[in-house]
């Protein structure tokens, strides 16, 4: 046990938390460190002193006030009146739209903006469902549900249909949001799940975002409208991914601090955060999403987030062996994977940025663990072309391993 | 053993009495909420306050998280975790009231000058120098922090309402006791004012 271990031992052991043999480890290491010991004479008093900090009380009348407020009809939201509006005027504009567009080419710019609007909300649902972490398939279920409920995609299947019909891109795109609808409705969030990451979805999104130029937008998340049956927490969730799609980084943030589901919003979270210069909060977000997550695409996008490579992890994708998997299933990875392989988080569009995960036990990312903690600081490692160009020309796991010696040598001499 | 823990309901550690109680206020009894409050309402209030480090905002934060306590109780599950529910709620209030303030602050065209609070003069300088240390310590090691040293809630209570595993709620405790720490560090070396403070 080195002295780093030692300190996070030192705590678990205050709260009686340590196994027989942690504590025996511990005690064996405190022997021969007076450091560590002095450190945890000190953690030990620091709890002492942080007990006699000073208390309040809650002030007179609070339950009565408390109850007279419950007692209250709760206030509208203001959405909520506008929202019938809103529809009205947006199935209104929607139908000129498409209508004009047969007989006035100057408002193809315009059909083709609506299109990505509707890209854009299949895309929330899109997001939200690779993210989810099947866990709780009852509680993700839900929450996709009221995704899909709240951006009317089920009522609009044939509408969307016939707009996409002309487009390949786009009917790829609808015939997987239709399969997720009925995934969504069976309850099977793993094939979901898998089904949200196919290459193909992205891929057409890609190519309808650069083709096009126009800007993939999410429906405004304050006229969205929900049915009485969906629980807040979740309103706020989908609230949050369509504000997050938008740009609205702060109003994201505070629907996913409403939502109580940490689980399928932490990777957005980080990335709000990020986007509004809160790194601190973004780091500890992005942190928790890869040590919470058994999904390979989030672990490697938070991995490479917290080495500050962004870009990297808004680019990233899996090289196994190799061989690019680019948004795989976890199943997919799984079946690739072999005892002892090396799997790399790659990030083509950054040029010199890669991490690595080592999934080489179960649970699959404890040898990335083991690495986190060679790399503990941020933009420690930076990698010059020609090493990504070893592993390019050498996509094999030994290459990968002697990467990795690479990286613990920079590493150890950079710090 | 915790201070604040201790007085919240330590009769009920398997969370029995609070299912009973969110039960019956999902059933209508809208005095099971007087119960609730009567029961946490004393941790809760210095729980927001060790958070956000305001009287006055506490006071404001556990009311509008009893209300959401209130607005939430049909879709309560029972299973033993309404205190890590609980702190969840009050959790991500004190988080948005922070974030805002901080919003708030960046658009103020100059600080403004600290008020002083009306018991500074009152208050021992090892209680300013805890608070201060409290506020060194940043989010989310001095929510997990204050969890668990003050309130008595286990890791496993600690990480629900955290939204994250226990193994990282383990480590943003050691980190969050590092910082308090470094922060009091001269109060730790011997000699220091709290050896002497000794009653």
């Amino acid at each position: 046990m080195n002295c780093a271990d030692s300190r996070e031992c030192i705590s678990a052991s205050i709260d009686r938390r340590l196994s027989a043999v942690e504590t025996e480890r511990l005690a064996a290491h405190l022997a021969g460190c007076p450091e560590c010991r002095h450190a945890h004479e000190e953690l030990e008093a620091g709890d002492a002193l942080l007990r006699r900090m000073a208390k309040i009380d809650l002030p007179a009348g609070f339950e009565d006030r408390v109850m007279a407020l419950a007692a209250a009809p709760a206030p509208r939201r203001r959405g909520s009146l506008l929202a019938p509006l809103f529809t009205c005027v947006a199935a209104a504009a929607l139908l000129v739209v498409l209508g004009l567009t047969l007989v006035v080419p100057g408002v193809r710019r315009e059909r083709e903006k609506k299109v990505a609007e509707n890209l854009g909300a299949g895309k929330a649902v899109m997001d939200l469902a690779a993210h989810l972490p099947a866990k709780e398939p009852e509680k993700e279920r839900a929450l996709l549900l009221a995704q899909i409920e709240a951006l009317g995609l089920r009522e609009r299947t044939a509408e969307l249909t016939a707009e996409f019909e002309k487009d390949p891109d786009g009917k790829a795109y609808l015939d997987l949001c239709k399969a997720m609808i009925v995934l969504a409705d069976r309850g099977d969030i793993v094939e979901l799940r898998d089904r949200a990451r196919q290459g193909q979805v992205r891929a057409a999104l890609r190519s309808l975002e650069t083709r096009r130029a126009v800007a993939v937008r999410a429906p405004d998340a304050a006229k969205v409208r929900f049915g009485a049956s969906v629980p807040e927490e979740f309103q706020c969730a989908v609230r949050g991914h369509l504000n997050y799609m938008n740009g609205q980084y702060d109003a994201a943030l505070a629907d996913f601090d409403r939502a109580l589901d940490v689980q399928s919003t932490q990777l957005f979270r980080a990335n709000a955060n990020g986007a509004t210069g809160r790194m601190e909060e973004a780091l500890a977000d992005y942190s928790i999403a890869l040590n919470t997550t058994t999904d390979a695409w989030t672990s490697a996008y938070a991995a490479s987030a917290l080495r500050g490579h962004m870009n990297a992890a808004r680019h990233c994708s899996l090289w196994v062996g190799g061989k690019s998997v680019e948004h795989a299933s976890d199943t997919e990875i799984a079946g690739s994977l072999k005892q002892g392989d090396i799997m790399l988080c790659y990030a083509k569009d950054a040029g010199d940025t890669f991490i690595v995960l080592a999934p080489d036990t179960n649970p699959r990312w404890q040898t990335l663990r083991k690495v986190q903690r060679t790399f503990p600081h941020r933009g420690v490692v930076k990698f010059e072309g020609q090493l990504n160009e070893v592993v390019e020309s050498n996509p094999t796991a030994t290459a990968e391993i002697q990467m990795l010696k690479v990286m613990v040598e920079r590493s150890t001499r950079d710090r | 053993m915790p201070v604040d823990g201790d007085s919240l309901a330590a009769s009920d550690r398997d969370g029995t009495v609070d299912d009973s109680l969110m039960a019956s206020l999902a059933g209508g009894r809208a005095d099971a909420l007087r119960e609730i409050i009567r029961r946490h309402g004393p941790a809760l209030v210095n729980f927001l306050y060790q958070l956000v480090g305001d009287r006055s905002a506490a006071e404001d934060l556990s009311q509008e998280t009893f209300l959401r306590v209130y607005r939430a109780a049909s879709r309560y599950v029972p299973g033993g975790g309404f205190r890590a529910w609980l702190y969840t709620i009050a959790r991500h209030l004190a988080l948005n009231h922070q974030r805002d303030r901080a919003l708030e602050r960046d658009r103020l065209p100059e600080p403004a000058p600290p008020a002083a609070a009306p018991d500074a003069g009152e208050r021992g300088e090892l209680q300013r120098a805890i608070e201060r240390a409290i506020e060194a310590v940043a989010e989310p090691f001095r929510s997990a922090l204050v969890m668990c040293v003050l309130h008595g809630l286990s890791y496993e209570e600690a990480a629900e309402a955290s939204g994250c595993s226990v193994k990282t709620l383990s480590s943003r405790l050691a980190r969050g006791r590092e910082r308090f720490r470094e922060a009091m560090a001269p109060y730790l070396a011997a000699g220091a004012p709290v050896r002497l403070e000794v009653r």
